[in-house]
């Protein structure tokens, strides 16, 4: 950047010097003067350009030598020169540039730890409201369903039972009529023997003395008849009783199972329209969940991505570290300049110290193509690993 | 049991985010800022893997690589070198002290475990 300067301002006042010489020839002293004067204003204007800061004493020494020459010779150090101003100023360049690194460490270190942090708390949240519980609150349904199911089946058992009671009922039912009928019988037989008792008394009325017997018998047989006929009729007394119960148990007994039967029913329906409910909502919590373990995976995906590019401090310190060590190398040889300043030694031993790929690429002029992680190992895919 | 693996580095956050890496795959970790910190650490210690930077402050990498293989615990624990040094020279004077792998930053979590399971001692 200043050799081009450099060659200008050296062309400048040769271009005048030869000016002077042409103005002597040919317009005598005067000529000669104005270009001396000329040629002597200029070189003060070099000499003051030359001691500008930025241009340091590298440059001065080149406009005092050829600039083919690598090998220079310091300035010694003025009270108000730039050896002076370098000296005072390079270490604390090195010393601000240190201080950026140790902040840049510590703010990298805690952004690293909180998204550790953040990964870590990812990952459990994932745990708890993952698919794994989704499953398992579908199973604890499905069991619930199972159990509930065995219960109205238990239910519908019962209810059977109970139906085939009444049929029982039903049948001892008939039984009664039949009964009733034969205490009807048993009522009319007795009417039948009171009838032929009394006929048995008349004709024993009819043998005088000789019948007195036979009408004790049949008066006998009269008043059992009597009984037969009173018996008959508590018996068919007792028989409609019995069948009335019947009846009345047969009534309840049906009403109470229909009232069951409706019962079941509805608590059948019930059970699936919760379990049903339930079903709907563990779907719309997997739905759910589902899109939060999505979410989640990216979100943990960015993390680790953030996490690799975060090593860019650790380059960056590397590369800052080489230019604060050379900085105090340099401040050192400006407190003791006692030996040559030999620039491509110097360039040397800074490439020596170089670490990293586009270090070396700068250094040569070439364009920087960074290992950093935004176009490194995380772009690329892998890193760059060998094994002895 | 888990394995114990040494992380060598100047860089904290380094330090850190290798350290993560490792404990999610359920290695214990004992970290050293530098080569002499480490050597001071390995005392009474029984690791069994290290990942070691190359430049630090103190004792560098490959020092550290010479040290530690003069230590009679430490003579063939394997050593993964993480660090931004991508020249073959510096690999070479890696392979030479001592290393098993070289891997260069910024590396890919899960590529240093496949590193680490592959050379992690049993």
């Amino acid at each position: 950047m200043t050799f081009p300067r450099y060659l200008t301002l050296r062309a400048y006042t040769s271009i005048l010097w030869l000016v002077a010489l042409w103005a002597a020839f040919h317009f005598s002293w005067k000529g000669m003067v104005f270009g001396a004067a000329g040629a002597g204003v200029n070189l003060i204007l070099l000499r003051f350009l030359l001691h500008q800061p930025g241009l340091g004493p590298g440059l001065e020494v080149e406009a005092q030598s050829e600039p083919e020459v690598p090998a220079v010779v310091p300035e010694p150090a003025a009270p108000n020169g730039t050896g002076h101003i370098t000296q005072a100023v390079l270490p604390l360049w090195a010393r601000q540039t240190s201080n950026a690194c140790s902040q840049t460490e510590e703010a990298i270190t805690n952004l690293t730890a909180r998204f550790a942090g953040m990964q870590r708390e990812l990952r459990q949240a994932v745990g708890l409201s993952g698919m794994e519980a989704t499953e398992m609150i579908r199973k604890v349904i499905k069991e619930g369903e199972a159990s509930l199911t065995t219960i109205v089946e238990s239910l519908e058992a019962a209810q059977e039972a109970r139906g085939s009671f009444l049929s029982k009922l039903e049948a001892l039912s008939g039984f009664t009529s039949e009964l009733t009928r034969m205490s009807e019988d048993v009522g009319a037989i007795a009417s039948q023997t009171n009838l032929l008792a009394l006929n048995a008394a008349i004709e024993a009325a009819h043998a005088r003395e000789l019948g007195k017997g036979f009408a004790v018998v049949a008066s006998e047989v009269r008043k059992l008849s009597d009984r037969s006929g009173s018996t008959g009729e508590q018996i068919t007394e007792r028989i409609e009783n019995v069948a009335k119960i019947l009846e009345d148990t047969m009534r309840e007994s049906r009403e109470y199972a229909d009232r069951e039967a409706a019962i079941i029913q509805s608590a059948g329906f019930t059970i699936q329209s919760v379990i049903w409910s339930f079903q709907d909502a563990v779907d719309s919590l997997s739905a759910s969940s589902s899109r939060m373990e999505n979410v989640n995976t990216r979100v943990q995906t960015e993390i680790s991505e953030t996490l690799v590019h975060l090593q860019f401090q650790d380059r960056v310190t590397q590369i800052l570290q080489n230019v604060i060590q050379d900085m105090e190398k340099l401040s050192a040889w400006l407190r003791n300049p006692s030996v040559e300043f030999d620039v491509d030694r110097w360039l040397k031993e800074l490439e020596m110290t170089y670490t990293t790929r586009e270090q070396h690429a700068i250094h040569h002029g070439e364009t920087a193509e960074n290992d950093a992680p935004a176009n490194g190992a995380s772009e690329s895919g892998s890193s760059d690993i060998t094994f002895f | 049991m888990a394995k114990t693996i040494m992380i060598i580095d100047d860089s904290a956050s380094l330090r850190q985010v290798v350290a993560i890496t490792l404990h999610e795959a359920g290695y214990e970790v004992q970290e050293a800022i530098d080569g002499r910190d480490a050597i001071a650490k390995l005392q009474g210690q029984k690791v069994h893997l290290m990942i070691c930077d190359v430049n630090m402050p103190n004792m560098d990498g490959i020092t550290f690589l010479k040290t530690v293989r003069t230590l009679p615990n430490y003579k063939f624990t394997p050593i993964i070198m993480l660090t931004t040094e991508a020249g073959e020279e510096k690999k070479k004077e890696g392979q030479a002290a001592g290393a098993r792998a070289w891997v260069v930053k910024p590396f890919k979590p899960d590529q240093l475990l496949v590193a680490v399971s592959k050379l992690v001692l049993p």
